[in-house]
């Protein structure tokens, strides 16, 4: 049936423009949860294979807050086994809940020592070393909201959670962002 | 499209985060590209396969509604009718003429059987 090959054929070219237009972002924000390029490679193609298999065929409006829903959700089970990893192997213990936060137990940026002496070039850095060391969903709603420009409603529903809850992660990220950048202004 | 902020800092972050994205080196990109057409290339699977389950619960649906029509429109066959029909064939076999010796010599077989048992005897 040639109209509805042409119909799927449309389709499929939306998907990939919204996937090619969407994918920089989406390794960077999984790069920055895992530390890791190859770890993060590997969680948006687990993305982008969920997303095409179960949302492929929902309207392009929807597609936004679903992809980063798929990612939000790999993100969080790649967490999850490396707290189990890490209990078993006792090394080390990365908190990913707004329980223990990361830059509480990071060095001070008000005083004296690498960060003050930062040159401005190097605020990238600074910022990346910022969102890193920020418990999970703080980062996950700093990025979603103001970089990816989801609405609160849309953040909300990428991070399965109430949208008071995305309020709260937004204020407490900003606020540790702050204060860690304090020194690059 | 981002959300406005108050703060110049975020505005600042946000462009250092674009850069960022942007700066990707080829390698990964490449990476990137094969793993969206992987994921896309499961979607005509995906299709095809749905055309298939389509077709194939059609072609029973025509089936069923084939032997609904077919059922009510001779009815089906009950044990009742095969029985009469039987005994329809038993009689018609019955009034068969299709011997008529066999009756007019009766009286010479029952005497030739007659013989052959005093013979025995």
């Amino acid at each position: 049936m040639p109209a509805a090959t042409s119909t799927s054929v449309d389709a499929s070219h939306a998907i990939e423009r919204f996937l090619r237009e969407i994918e920089r972002r989406a390794l960077r924000m999984a790069e920055l949860a895992t530390s890791s390029r190859e770890e993060a490679l590997d969680l948006v193609q687990d993305a982008m294979f969920g997303f095409v298999r179960h949302y492929g065929a929902r309207s392009p409006g929807e597609w936004s807050p679903l992809f980063w829903r798929v990612l939000d959700s790999r993100i969080n089970d790649w967490h999850r086994r490396q707290r189990v990893r890490g209990r078993w192997l006792g090394w080390f213990e990365r908190g990913g809940d707004d329980e223990e936060d990361l830059i509480a137990a990071a060095p001070d940026p008000r005083e004296p020592g690498p960060l003050a002496r930062m040159a401005d070039g190097e605020a990238s850095k600074a910022l990346e070393l910022a969102l890193r060391a920020l418990p999970l969903r703080q980062r996950q709603a700093f990025l979603l909201r103001m970089w990816e420009g989801l609405d609160v409603a849309a953040t909300a529903a990428a991070m399965r959670c109430s949208e008071g809850s995305v309020k709260t992660h937004l204020f407490r990220a900003m606020a540790n962002l702050r204060t860690y950048l304090e020194a690059h202004r | 499209m981002k959300p406005p902020s108050n703060e110049p800092w975020v505005d600042r972050a946000v462009a250092l985060l674009d850069e960022s994205a942007e700066a990707l080196d080829g390698a990964t990109l490449s990476r990137l590209n094969r793993a969206r057409q992987a994921a896309l290339a499961q979607r005509p699977f995906a299709l095809h396969r749905y055309r298939w389950t389509v077709g194939v619960g059609l072609a029973g649906a025509a089936l069923v509604l084939a032997l609904a029509f077919e059922i009510g429109h001779h009815g089906v066959p009950s044990p009742a009718t095969d029985l009469s029909a039987g005994a329809s064939a038993d009689a018609d076999e019955l009034n068969a003429d299709d011997n008529p010796e066999l009756y007019e010599n009766l009286d010479f077989y029952a005497w030739l059987d007659a013989r052959q048992q005093d013979g025995n005897g």
